[in-house]
């Protein structure tokens, strides 16, 4: 018969017993599942001493990620981005996405990766559709860095008035003058453009100043 | 494998601990262990853990000290563990394990951030005064 011994120092004086645990993953719900912890009376050792576990686990985890690709693919469609537009600019397989979906095919961990990328960062998918072009892909994101500057700027005001949404189409208009103005190229310090645009765009002195908005 | 005389050495021959991760059955992760390599490094469960051992994970790899295994209950047998710092992806780790020789069984005993790590990064921050800088808060 085969004797069950602590791993670390042999005793045979084990208790089992059962404690929670609870598996979180990226844009899915977090899950707590009942695991087998085995102790040693003798050492003190806490651990899963004859790997019980480590199925229910893995199962666990890939089941999270199957429910967080499912989220992150209904929240394109709820932001009414097309699973073939993003297939094409990725160029992968047409309705890849559509089987990961409907969990027909499980996606590898790259592509639950980069699904997890496009859902943090969208304009990615610009930079996709640019061929991967290194100076759109710099226009890209300091465009996009640009506009969060500026909402999070007004981000205190919890409601827009027309007056500060029509300064950030103005300020708008203001970047996109001045990036034709100045074509970037890849010599160009993208950090230096990047505080010359912010200074040119919401300096003081061209901002006018947020009055609080009355709420009717 | 095992080394009694060696003190300024590691006791236990690194490649045997990586060539035993191929092999899960052949090491024990206890539950603090496995829970702080998913909190530092993002590794979870017995599997992601070898893979990445075994896979040449642990860069630049340096010995640190050896100690004796406090909770060992047989205080009549020295048993000692090997401590290594590493580094991955900016990270700078620590891990220590040993090998027990009756049951055939590698243990990893810690694997986290290294506390040199957090002194040097602790400085860094305290230097540059970054925190007063956020408003007082990370």
């Amino acid at each position: 018969m085969n004797i069950k011994r602590c791993p670390e120092c042999g005793s045979e004086a084990i208790i089992e017993n059962k404690r929670n645990i609870s598996i979180k993953e990226p844009f899915a719900d977090e899950v707590n599942i009942e695991i087998k912890q085995n102790v040693c009376a003798s050492c003190g050792s806490q651990g899963d001493f004859f790997d019980q576990n480590e199925t229910l686990i893995e199962e666990t985890i890939k089941n999270l990620k199957q429910k967080s690709i499912k989220n992150i693919l209904n929240d394109f469609t709820d932001n009414k981005m097309s699973m073939s537009s993003i297939e094409r600019a990725l160029e992968m397989p047409q309705r890849t996405l559509t089987k990961w979906k409907n969990s027909t095919n499980y996606p590898s961990s790259a592509g639950i990766a980069l699904m997890r990328f496009i859902k943090l960062f969208p304009w990615l998918l610009e930079v996709a559709e640019n061929k991967y072009n290194y100076n759109e892909a710099q226009k890209i994101h300091i465009n996009t860095a640009i506009e969060k500057l500026l909402l999070k700027r007004y981000s205190d005001t919890e409601i827009l008035s027309e007056r500060h949404i029509a300064h950030i189409t103005k300020a708008e208009k203001e970047i996109k003058d001045y990036e034709d103005l100045k074509s970037i190229n890849q010599d160009t310090n993208s950090m230096e453009i990047l505080k010359e645009l912010y200074r040119s765009t919401v300096d003081k002195d061209k901002v006018m100043p947020i009055e609080p908005v009355a709420v009717a | 494998m095992y080394n009694k005389k060696k003190r300024n050495y590691p006791h236990y021959d690194f490649e045997n601990f990586k060539k035993a991760c191929k092999n899960k059955d052949l090491i024990y992760i206890p539950n603090d262990v496995l829970a702080d390599a998913d909190n530092y490094f993002r590794l979870r469960g017995k599997k992601q853990i070898l893979d990445f051992i075994e896979n040449n994970g642990l860069e630049n790899l340096h010995y640190l000290y050896s100690n004796e295994w406090k909770n060992n209950p047989n205080k009549n047998v020295i048993i000692m563990i090997d401590n290594y710092e590493f580094t991955s992806w900016g990270k700078l780790g620590f891990i220590a394990f040993r090998y027990n020789n009756k049951r055939n069984k590698w243990i990893i005993k810690s694997f986290h951030l290294s506390k040199n790590m957090n002194d040097a990064m602790r400085n860094v921050i305290n230097k540059a005064d970054i925190i007063n800088k956020l408003g007082g808060k990370i």
